[in-house]
């Protein structure tokens, strides 16, 4: 990231234009409430923009202060934006989203599973008639029992690959499932914590730089 | 010759990360604090001023020794820090450093119900975090 001061304000931006949306309409997209998301994640540690900030402080100073500036500005609005519109915003909710994005996985993987059983309960009865073929005929019905191998041998073999593609498909959903796990339990108020440790981090990075100026450092 | 450090790093520290202070907020208001605004929880952990004052609710001195405890062991971003996080943390609540140390784990390896379920909801609160501070494509 060339700048994560500038990086920041323009997700807080972001995030202020689309909650703003969502007050007024009531809803976003999944894809909109996923970018919340990314916000959240991206910037919720302040440590590395204070480390950022500390360089900026030695090449430019003067556009430190104005990015910081903006950045409290900013962060300041999203703030009064969950003030103002609290009631609205603690509707939002992340969970029927990720159920519809699931779903289809989650049909996928028990449709096959269905099939692989199906599957299963047919071959099953042929495994046991072959298995037990030596103990209950003799070798006069060598033709027959030839004819059952084959017989078993394809349905076992549809059992396998349905069963595989079960196992697959289980493993598609489950890994959906882990990917969206945080979204899922992703909350909006936690970009309102989000604004105010900004507003308090920007303030903090302001007061220390006019302290440094005050001290008579005003070169780089 | 060391460069002059400019943007002080002391006072802007994250201490705990804020989807911890968002999912710990909801077990902890109202049941171990008296109201607070989820920000003054999120100062509080931080280590900074509250704009409220900060109030234990009677009987749950334990819990919140046990939440300190719990924070402590496993999930600040700077480990080194603990003891001192814990004392400050203590400070703005009005409790005493040498109850804690004698009583921090009570709650731990209680068989009571009340903090079972406590012990519950914070092990929930810290998953739900866990996950959802993470971003996946």
């Amino acid at each position: 990231m060339d700048n994560d001061i500038k990086q920041t304000i323009q997700d807080l931006v972001l995030a202020k234009d689309l909650l703003e949306r969502y007050v007024g309409h009531g809803s976003l997209s999944f894809d909109e409430k996923k970018t919340l998301w990314r916000i959240f994640c991206q910037h919720s540690n302040t440590d590395q923009l204070v480390d950022e900030a500390e360089k900026a402080a030695h090449n430019n100073i003067d556009e430190l202060y104005n990015e910081t500036q903006t950045l409290l500005v900013k962060a300041q609005e999203l703030v009064n934006l969950f003030r103002s519109s609290q009631e609205v915003l603690s509707s939002f909710s992340t969970q029927k989203d990720c159920d519809s994005y699931l779903k289809p996985f989650y049909d996928a993987k028990k449709k096959a599973e269905q099939e692989a059983q199906e599957a299963y309960q047919d071959y099953l009865p042929l495994y046991h008639q072959y298995d037990n073929w030596g103990y209950m005929n003799d070798d006069s019905e060598k033709e027959e029992y030839e004819k059952l191998g084959l017989e078993h041998d394809i349905k076992k073999a549809l059992y396998d690959k349905l069963h595989a593609e079960a196992v697959r498909l289980n493993d598609v959903y489950m890994a959906e499932l882990r990917r969206l796990s945080g979204l899922m339990y992703f909350e909006v108020s936690m970009l309102k914590l989000l604004a105010a440790n900004m507003v308090i981090v920007a303030q903090g990075i302001l007061a220390d730089i006019e302290s440094y100026k005050k001290e008579g450092n005003y070169g780089n | 010759m060391a460069t002059k450090q400019i943007i002080r790093k002391e006072s802007k520290h994250t201490y705990l990360h804020l989807a911890y202070c968002m999912k710990l907020y909801k077990v902890c208001n109202k049941v171990l604090f008296k109201w607070m605004d989820d920000l003054d929880f999120m100062n509080l952990m931080n280590l900074r001023d509250t704009i409220d004052p900060v109030e234990v609710m009677s009987g749950k001195k334990g819990h919140v020794y046990y939440l300190l405890y719990v924070i402590s062991e496993k999930l600040l971003l700077k480990e080194w820090l603990a003891s001192e996080w814990i004392e400050c943390v203590l400070e703005r609540c009005n409790l005493k450093k040498e109850s804690y140390y004698s009583h921090y784990t009570d709650v731990k390896n209680s068989r009571d119900d009340g903090d079972i379920e406590f012990r519950e909801a914070i092990a929930e609160a810290i998953k739900e975090a866990e996950n959802s501070k993470d971003y996946y494509e």
